[in-house]
């Protein structure tokens, strides 16, 4: 592996962090932006009804208790988006600290839920039989999961489902991630060496396992 | 007069559904559905005078759907959803044929005015 300065390193991490950050914040505003637009019709729905009854037109109690619900639905995805978001933003706070893996998993995989979505892709995390806690550089882990992701997402075949699970044993706290298949696309090249270098940084290493009819990538933070 | 029949097309239920009974309320035939696969299903149906598709939704995306209704229906007018940043898939969407792009969320005046000036109205 070619070794890269200091220097190289430490502005690549932070430009591949901009952009990872950008991504979520990206999807995160546009999915906040659909609950915006779902409470924006709502509300309008119920001027056009107060204009019915003022017109003469009986009110339909169960109807506005209906609206209220989904108003209320949509205030509370709205407040639980934010609560992830401001969480991730947080997580570039300090660069070592004690963190819970399985929080940090699911802050991830909650945060790029939509845009396996949009791939048409499942991600389901098995928490660990046991809490797990990690020390590190959180922001980095979750950018290195969400990389992790991303090749999954971007594979030729469709992976219809991610499975996350995670442990730690003697020599490392480890995340595995298993789908279908793996991106070996142009692109992957460069997300293989975003990894490598993340885990690189993280003291950790990578590694991807092919099965014929399953791959995965685990990720390990070395003891 | 005909009434414009409409049919919209968005991921999110709550909000093609609401849109379609807010038109409804004014005068206008819509109805909502909710992904790209049911939007095909029912042209195939009942023929439309405007769709209106939301640009990122899971599955087939809406400029993949704008695509194969242009085909199969080469008179149908076409107006995009996006939501904000996405204005740049906008402008391809109308440099492929959309009639225009909306960006979310939208005041139902201005939706109808822009049915209304795709349909000819």
């Amino acid at each position: 592996m070619n070794r890269i300065s200091p220097e190289d390193r430490y502005n690549k991490l932070m430009t591949r962090g901009l952009v990872f950050f950008g991504r979520i914040a990206a999807s995160v505003t546009h999915e906040l932006n659909n609950a915006i637009a779902i409470i924006n019709e709502h509300s309008g729905l119920l001027d056009d009804l107060a204009e019915g009854v003022r017109q003469g037109m009986p009110v339909d109690d169960k109807k506005l208790k209906t609206i209220a619900k989904k108003i209320a639905a949509q205030v509370d995805r709205g407040k639980e988006l934010i609560k992830r978001l401001n969480r991730f933003a947080h997580a570039a706070d300090e660069p070592l600290k004690q963190s819970d893996l399985d929080d940090l998993l699911i802050g991830i995989i909650e945060l790029s839920r939509r845009l396996a979505d949009l791939k048409g892709m499942q991600v389901r995390f098995e928490a660990a039989s046991s809490k797990i806690m990690l020390t590190g550089n959180p922001f980095f882990v979750q950018q290195a999961v969400f990389t992790a992701l991303e090749l999954f997402m971007e594979a030729a075949e469709k992976n219809r489902l991610i499975i996350v699970t995670c442990g730690k044993d003697e020599t490392a706290v480890w995340m595995k991630l298993t789908g279908a298949s793996i991106s070996v696309a142009d692109n992957a090249a460069s997300k293989r060496a975003d990894l490598a270098l993340l885990m690189e940084q993280l003291k950790g290493i990578v590694e991807y396992i092919d099965e014929g009819h399953q791959a995965s990538i685990v990720l390990k933070l070395l003891l | 007069m005909n009434k414009i029949s409409v049919l919209l097309v968005d991921d999110e239920e709550d909000l093609s559904l609401v849109l379609a009974e807010r038109l409804q309320m004014r005068g206008f035939d819509a109805e909502g559905v909710m992904s790209a696969e049911a939007a095909l299903g029912r042209l195939s149906e009942k023929s439309f005078g405007v769709i209106v598709i939301d640009i990122k939704m899971p599955g087939m995306g809406g400029l993949e759907l704008m695509r194969k209704v242009k085909h199969a229906y080469p008179g149908m007018q076409i107006i995009l959803f996006t939501g904000h940043g996405s204005s740049k898939e906008g402008e391809q969407g109308i440099a492929e044929g959309a009639f225009d792009y909306l960006i979310k969320p939208v005041k139902i005046e201005n939706l109808i005015k822009k049915i209304n000036d795709a349909a000819g109205v």
